[in-house]
């Protein structure tokens, strides 16, 4: 027994040996050598141990142990008893694992830190974003309760599952290679699986829901139901079924399609199938075959045969079928400068034409005849003008204008009122509502007021406050005055005043009665040119009442109106014209043709350039505000015309208004907003909404 | 057959991730930023489709989807967005590419 057990190998020094702790009993009562092998078992076991802890010992040199909390290593150096190997161990594992744990930990904090940071980022972009579109619906109408808020809120009730595939089919829909390409090679998913997978997204729609319903009503009625056939869709939710309609759209799954693929995926939701629904699920590779079934109709256009059938330039006309065959008009590319426009670019058939020197100007009187401005009266009593008069006139009549009775005529001529300008105008700047407040120092109160109307969708309220803070954003009517040697002075309006021409609820008189005095305005400077707008405007949709014919000099030779009787022929030569006044068919000055004896023509228009804009008359009271909206909203300049009348106490007040083009072109107003605050925040559209908008 | 389909699922979110430049964030954050990623990009395609609807006919298609006939839907904006696909497709893009790029400068 002790040759098998040699002598080195003891780790007892003394004591009792290793047989009499393994109470193996008489030696005759065990079996002929079990004794040795257990020995033996039981030495080389401890000899490994001690291998063991003489390394760990060696690994705790130089390590400082911790005050004597678990009392081990304490009474490993205080004592003379034999080394707890047990307590040693305990503390060495303990003390790896906390470093291996602190080791980790600290790397894991550095991954978590640059991950959390992304998805954190990541995150709150998606909330902005989603944010900035949701009010973009909102302003285009999609409010709470309605298909498009639905359909969003039903999207979100999705579980995860669904709502990817929702991605993967917008993605797939977008033409990025994730749909066909490397990607999903690389993901491993093969092309049919995927498109599987894309085509049930389209019915997970109605079969999450109708899963969710069914559910919702089974609990409702003690004996239950069976599903049948039908019973997706019929518990589906109009959301649902939207929703896998606007996604099958893009060349996947629609109507039977999409009640299969709905109904297959009910079944993969646990969803209670009847026999009749068909295992076999079309794949979006065989409805291009011909084994599609017939019911499978109309066609609809696959992903793959997108490319080839779409242009990559959308015409005008798409958007706009009424202009469908109308020559477009280019619209102006930037912030149109009137002044450096020329004219021919608006009137090609002036091209070439030199600009005629206007009339001497006769010393003019103060006063000013009513028949000069409606010849129709011509005979009667004078009405004799004075600055102030104007002033008084003005005061009186500045409330007459109504910038809704002008967004109510830009509705019926551009299909687009004057709200949903300013709702384009919200859309581009909410964009960017983090860089504009950050030019305020976030603080919103901080913002001009119409830029708080904006971000806060006060659109009511944004009219007159950008025009009171800008003064020339929205319809501006400016003041038409006298001066004492008979010019007709323009008003630029101050914003105060426009601010309270444009909303007739305030006290228009008093801002204007304040003044005392016709406001100041340029002159209409005698190199004023004039153009026939009458052409110009006749060709134009909107302008089908009146016609005039203008002969290859540019003479009008005709004037018709839609009305029998007030056609009238004109010779140019003979027709008679109070004196003083100019053909304007061969052009004329702003002056002259204001002056004593203007033309009695009927319906004729005549655009002034002038030296900050352009100024149109109408022959017609009441006339020139046709005309110049029609040439601002087109052409996108803006344009002065006059409104003069006589009140209801026979009072003559001359007026002219001012039309931006801004209001057709809610890029435009994005361009003064942003340069009045010092620098473009907003991508401006302007040629590409113009477009859209303008009816040419 | 869930297995499958969770493989695919995997599969799908992994593909995407990389889409959307987020396949080194952890597979839960890469869900919830994909299904975040998804309204937006819903919301922005049917926002680009009503943008190209006149007023009235906005009021016709929100109709039509508060009802159920889905093929009266998709006949509706067949024929007045026939351009559709595109419209919706460049919303898309745009909106993965502002991600994108919105991911890139923070870096």
């Amino acid at each position: 027994m002790c040759d098998i057990i040699p002598e080195e190998t003891n780790i007892m020094v003394e004591g009792p040996k290793i047989e009499d702790f393994l109470e193996l009993g008489p030696e005759d009562e065990i079996r002929p050598g079990m004794r040795e092998r257990l020995v033996a078992r039981v030495k080389n076991y401890f000899s490994g141990r001690r291998k063991t802890i003489d390394g760990e010992l060696k690994e705790l040199e130089g390590v400082e142990f911790p005050a004597n909390k678990e009392g081990h290593a304490e009474e490993a150096e205080t004592t003379e008893k034999p080394i707890d190997a047990s307590g040693i161990l305990f503390f060495l594992s303990k003390q790896k694992r906390k470093i291996r744990y602190e080791k980790k930990k600290e790397k894991l904090k550095e991954t978590l830190a640059e991950v959390s940071e992304e998805f954190k980022t990541a995150k709150e972009y998606l909330f902005k974003r989603d944010a900035d579109i949701k009010e973009r619906l909102k302003m285009a109408g999609m409010h709470a309760g309605s298909g498009a808020y639905k359909l969003i809120e039903a999207y979100n009730q999705l579980p995860f599952r669904y709502k990817m595939y929702v991605s993967v089919v917008l993605l797939g829909g977008g033409g990025f290679a994730f749909a066909t390409g490397s990607a999903a090679v690389g993901a491993g998913v093969g092309g049919l699986a995927l498109a599987r997978k894309i085509a049930a997204s389209a019915g997970a729609w109605v079969g999450t829901e109708a899963a969710v319903e069914h559910i919702r009503q089974s609990r409702e009625k003690p004996d239950r139901e069976r599903t049948t056939k039908g019973a997706a869709l019929k518990y589906a939710t109009a959301s649902a079924i939207a929703g896998a309609t606007f996604l099958g759209i893009p060349g996947v799954a629609m109507h039977e399609g999409m009640e299969v693929t709905g109904k297959w995926l009910g079944k993969m939701l646990g969803y209670t199938a009847g026999k009749q629904w068909s295992p076999k699920i079309p794949l979006v590779g065989e409805l291009q075959t011909a084994k599609t079934p017939p019911r499978w109709s109309p066609k609809i256009p696959f992903v793959g045969e997108l490319p080839s059938t779409v242009s990559a330039e959308i015409p005008e006309s798409d958007y706009y079928p009424e202009t469908a065959g109308m020559q477009p008009v280019e619209p102006a590319a930037a912030t149109p400068d009137a002044s450096t426009i020329p004219e021919s670019d608006y009137y090609p058939e002036t091209a070439g034409m030199q600009p005629v020197e206007p009339a001497p100007t006769s010393p003019a009187s103060p006063e000013i005849r009513e028949r000069d401005f409606y010849p129709e009266t011509a005979g009667g009593e004078d009405v004799v003008g004075s600055t102030s008069d104007v002033a008084a006139a003005v005061s009186s009549e500045v409330s007459a204008f109504d910038y809704r009775e002008l967004a109510k005529t830009v509705e019926v001529r551009t299909g687009r009122g004057y709200e949903d300008m300013l709702t384009r105008l919200r859309h581009e700047m909410l964009p960017h509502k983090a860089e504009i407040l950050a030019q305020y120092g976030g603080d919103i109160t901080k913002a001009p007021a119409d830029i708080q109307a904006i971000l806060n969708g006060n659109i009511h309220a944004l009219g007159s406050q950008m025009t009171e803070t800008y003064g020339k954003i929205v319809p501006l009517h400016s003041t038409l005055g006298i001066t004492a040697d008979g010019h007709f002075r323009f008003d630029a309006a101050p914003p105060v005043s426009a601010h309270a021409l444009e909303i007739p609820e305030h006290d228009a008189a008093v801002p204007e009665a304040a003044t005392g005095a016709a406001p100041e305005a340029p002159h209409v400077s005698a190199e004023t040119i004039t153009a026939h707008l009458n052409q110009w405007h006749l060709e134009h949709p909107e302008a089908g009442d009146v016609r005039v014919d203008i002969d290859a000099e540019g003479n009008v030779t005709g004037v018709h109106d839609a009305a029998p009787n007030t056609s009238a022929p004109i010779d140019g030569g003979e027709q008679e014209i109070p004196s003083g006044a100019v053909d304007r068919a061969s052009g004329g000055s702003f002056d002259t043709a204001w002056s004593p004896g203007a033309s009695a023509l009927p319906h004729e228009a005549t655009l002034f350039k002038m030296a900050d804009g352009y100024y149109v008359h109408a022959s017609t009271p009441g006339e020139s505000f046709v005309y110049a909206q029609n040439l601002a909203s087109a052409k996108g300049i803006p344009v002065f015309f006059d409104n003069s009348g006589i009140d209801a106490n026979g009072t003559f007040t001359p007026r002219v208004g001012k039309i931006e083009p801004n209001i057709f072109g809610g890029a435009r107003i994005i361009d003064q907003v942003l340069g009045a605050n010092g620098q473009p925040l907003a991508r401006v559209e302007s040629a590409a909404l113009l477009k859209k908008i303008i009816l040419t | 057959m869930m297995n499958t389909v969770k493989t695919t699922q995997n599969d799908l979110q992994a593909a995407l991730a990389r889409e959307l430049d987020i396949g080194n964030l952890p597979s839960a954050e890469q869900k919830k930023v994909i299904a975040d990623f998804g309204e937006v990009a819903l919301q922005a395609s049917l926002l680009a489709v009503l943008e190209t609807l006149a007023p009235a006919k906005r009021e016709e298609f929100s109709k039509l989807m508060n009802g159920k006939d889905g093929a009266a839907l998709q006949q509706f904006i067949a024929r007045e967005v026939p351009r559709y696909e595109e419209i919706a497709k460049n919303a898309v893009a745009e909106e993965v590419r502002r991600f994108k790029e919105f991911q890139k400068n923070q870096q």
